[in-house]
């Protein structure tokens, strides 16, 4: 009998080393699971990728897509002005360009120029399109080039200066959403650029149900069921690079987005210019990308102020 | 008598839950952890998932380096079975419980591990991709299944079934028979064909066939593969979605 309290103390002992492990450990594996939903709006803290140019030369954006090197480069260093003539910076559905801190585009060097293809143009392609008629049409009219008759400029490329070496971006608040619509089994627009850590949109107009599969460098970046009447789709950008966009189950739709972590990029208006300003002076290398002529590459010397002129041409 | 035994044999159990759960402390996330984790995956993982874990191992020549699903690339591809939304890295409790519950047809379990063995491999795992070091990830909120399904909510999940459009990969009767799967046009990520999951086998639903497995990959998607997320567009239609899922069990004629 002496020795019942003595079992009582160690039963208690025992049931409380019992119990508060399995406490703590329950807690420990099922508070993730309990943990809100939230919104990631965080930037993505895994460190710089290569350039968006590097990735994209392992990657094959259209059939005709292959490196091609510049036939004609001209580049040209001409004093400040107050506007360029007949040019327009070109970052579509952007009204407002990005807020620049580190240069001022009054005062600091622009990247000018034209992209141009001289080459024939081949005519639109009709698909067949087997799903969802009442919707999607009959046929649907693809053009993989759009070329402006006069000047030969080529719209829908997208231009973009690297950073030197060891040079850190300018911080810029990407406030800019990209906007990816579901509209008629298609997306619009066919081809946007944006900046890492801006929003997607992405909305469905659509009666019937589509899903939205980004995909960069063979790993989904977001794949997500748009059901029609559904809510609108709005994501924090978190992967650079070229951004391939699909709908599983309307396999002609398809489509691009440009996503860069630094705002040193363009796309070419329908006359196939481009402006790029904000950069530092130095040495930076320029890329072009095209969805089926593939990619252009020049190094251009950048000058501490005035306007650099960079036309280049797909041969 | 009787109750003594019976307290005997619950104090007995109740070391057993111990040793269990002592077990399942997750070691913490340092060099000898993972050191300990690559002599683990050396011996059992190497072999499908390659020396660095690009998903290469010699054993894909002949289980689907050609052919999806490959074996998972740990150095940068999509995790398929998360409780994350799409695009994001997975919880390190759904790398625990796929290591443990293996994939049906694809993985076998590794439940011979002990818990503390299964960890580290995990370790190691997350150590091949830089992304783990960013920002940690947030899992959806997976509540647990409602009471049992009524006849009623099986035939409005039979609706959803429609409206949620899976018939045109997984067919009208679940068989993985939809258009898209039958014309060939499902491709994961690296453009290999896919077949979707066929719902009335469960052995084939590859994230587990609880009502619960089933309601978070309807939720979070299957990355890498064409099947979407619904999380985000039919948020607040919760009631619709366990309808599915007790639908889509009861193409399997199993009862939950």
């Amino acid at each position: 009998m002496a020795g019942c309290p003595a079992m009582l103390g160690q039963a208690l002992g025992r049931l409380l080393s019992i119990a508060v492990p399995i406490a703590i450990i329950g807690l420990a594996c099922w508070s993730p699971l309990l943990a809100a939903p939230q919104s990631s709006t965080e930037p993505d803290e895994t460190g710089r990728k290569a350039p968006v140019s590097q990735q994209l030369h392992g990657l094959a954006p259209g059939p005709a897509a292959k490196f091609r090197r510049p036939r004609e480069v001209s580049p040209s260093v001409v004093e400040p002005q107050a506007e360029f003539p007949g040019l327009a910076v070109s970052q579509p559905g952007n009204e407002t360009p990005p807020t620049r801190s580190a240069f001022s585009e009054s005062t600091g060097p622009v990247i000018v120029g034209r992209i141009l293809y001289r080459g024939p143009v081949p005519a639109p392609v009709q698909i067949q399109v087997n799903r969802d008629p009442d919707v999607c049409g009959l046929t649907m009219s693809t053009t993989a080039l759009s070329v402006d008759a006069a000047t030969q400029g080529l719209g829908n490329a997208v231009v973009h200066v690297e950073l030197a070496v060891g040079e850190a971006s300018a911080r810029i608040v990407a406030e800019n959403p990209a906007v990816v619509r579901n509209k008629e089994c298609r997306f619009h627009p066919h081809i946007a650029v944006a900046q890492m850590g801006a929003e997607v949109q992405i909305f469905n107009d659509d009666p019937l149900m589509h899903n939205t599969n980004i995909i960069v460098d063979n790993s989904t970046a977001l794949n997500v069921a748009m059901v029609a009447g559904g809510n609108p789709i709005k994501k924090r950008l978190k992967k650079a690079g070229l951004h391939l966009v699909k709908c599983n189950v309307h396999k002609f739709m398809q489509a691009y987005r440009l996503v860069f972590d630094d705002p040193y990029f363009s796309q070419t208006t329908e006359t196939g210019q481009f402006s790029i300003a904000g950069v530092s002076p130095g040495l930076h290398r320029i890329s072009v990308w095209h969805e089926t002529l593939g990619m252009l590459e020049k190094d251009v010397q950048v000058p501490t102020r005035g306007t650099v002129v960079v036309d280049l041409e797909y041969k | 008598m009787r109750i003594r035994i019976l307290l005997a044999i619950g104090a007995g159990l109740a070391m057993l839950s111990i040793a269990s759960f002592a077990n399942a402390v997750k070691p913490e996330d340092n060099q000898a952890t993972r050191e300990k984790g690559k002599q683990i995956y050396d011996r059992a993982c190497l072999l499908c998932h390659g020396a660095d874990g690009k998903g290469d191992g010699p054993a894909g020549w002949f289980i689907g380096r050609y052919e999806s699903p490959r074996p998972r690339d740990f150095a940068g591809g999509s995790y398929k079975f998360r409780s994350t939304p799409s695009g994001e890295l997975p919880m390190d409790q759904d790398l625990f419980r796929t290591v443990t519950q293996g994939i049906p047809g694809n993985m076998p379990p590794y439940s011979g591990l002990s818990e503390e063995e299964r960890w580290q491999v995990i370790a190691y795992i997350k150590s091949l991709n830089k992304a783990f070091k960013g920002g940690k990830p947030v899992a959806l909120l997976l509540p647990n299944p409602p009471g049992p399904p009524s006849d009623a909510g099986i035939e409005n999940g039979r609706k959803t079934y429609i409206k949620y459009g899976c018939q045109k990969c997984h067919g009208d009767n679940g068989y993985g028979d939809g258009k898209e799967a039958l014309d060939g046009n499902l491709k994961d990520t690296y453009g290999l064909m896919i077949s979707p999951g066929d719902l009335t086998e469960r052995a084939s639903l590859k994230n587990g066939s609880s009502a619960q497995a089933l309601y978070r990959s309807i939720m979070t998607g299957l990355d890498g593969t064409p099947m979407p997320s619904y999380a985000d567009t039919i948020g607040g239609n919760d009631k619709d979605v366990w309808d599915l899922v007790y639908y889509i069990l009861s193409l399997s004629q199993e009862r939950p």
